[in-house]
């Protein structure tokens, strides 16, 4: 009678710590799953921006200066714009995403900060090696960590 | 002065380093690479800024492009780090599940 009530007060007692440490039949998250929409629509958004950059340095090496008037891809960076606000509003909707909220963010301020540059007028090529190299650099950190999200997915 | 690509480059990997602490070695190697492309876009913004081919405003916004890019590889390597401590923690919940589900005599874990 004794052995069995000190072997309930145990189990209480562990089941006890268990429940404040919060830890009973779940997994820890630090950071939001993986989401196969906002991985694609990165990709998406860096594609329209590869876009852009692309053909601002293709016009600027056949001379073509006037193709790269601005109001030639005002569409282009309205179509962005409508893209990332709908990636923010996913991103918002998932808990702990918070992160690559910030990321979506960053590259928005990116995008607006290109299109200020592309009103002032691009005509020389050394101004375009920079921001491609940035936004490279910027979207290739977003793909690394939706990848390795994806890799805990799957684990 | 003109700027200097080492200098740049350190000071970077200097805050990088203190910020993610002891996950800084797992993730070094990709960050400084990443970081030494942003530190020669940065030596090439100030090169134009000197030669004068680059008006003040264009390399103002130029500069806050690379810094915002900057910003974006430490946020990836602040969520690898979350990751890593993430699988850690759930790997020892695995490891010690069965010591307690044998104890309590129930599979709760």
């Amino acid at each position: 009678m004794d052995i069995s009530l000190k072997r309930f007060n145990k189990r209480n007692l562990l089941l006890s710590i268990l429940f404040s440490l919060g830890i009973i039949g779940c997994k820890v998250t630090l950071i939001g799953a993986y989401d196969q929409t906002i991985e694609q629509n990165i990709q998406k958004l860096q594609k329209e921006v590869l876009t852009i950059i692309v053909k601002l340095e293709r016009n600027l090496d056949s001379k073509s200066l006037n193709d790269n008037d601005y109001n030639h891809f005002k569409s282009s960076y309205e179509n962005i714009a409508i893209d990332i606000e709908n990636l923010k509003i996913r991103c918002g909707s998932i808990a702990k995403y918070n992160l690559v909220l910030e990321q979506v963010n960053l590259v928005d301020t990116n995008i607006k900060n290109l299109e200020k540059l592309h009103k002032l007028g691009f005509d020389k090529m050394e101004e375009i090696a920079p921001i491609k190299s940035a936004f490279e650099t910027q979207f290739g950190a977003m793909i690394n960590l939706q990848e390795a999200l994806k890799r805990e997915k799957n684990k | 002065m003109a700027l200097n690509i080492n200098d740049i480059l350190n000071q970077m990997l200097q805050v990088a380093e203190k910020s993610l602490g002891a996950k800084w070695p797992a993730i070094s190697d990709i960050a400084t690479s990443e970081f030494k492309k942003l530190s020669q876009n940065i030596i090439d913004i100030e090169e134009m800024k000197s030669n004068g081919t680059i008006s003040e405003e264009k390399a103002k916004l130029q500069i806050e492009i690379q810094k915002n890019a900057i910003k974006t590889v430490l946020l990836t390597e602040k969520g690898l780090s979350l990751l890593a401590v993430e699988s850690a923690i759930n790997g020892a919940l695995g490891v010690i599940a069965n010591v307690v589900n044998t104890a309590i005599g129930w599979s709760i874990l």
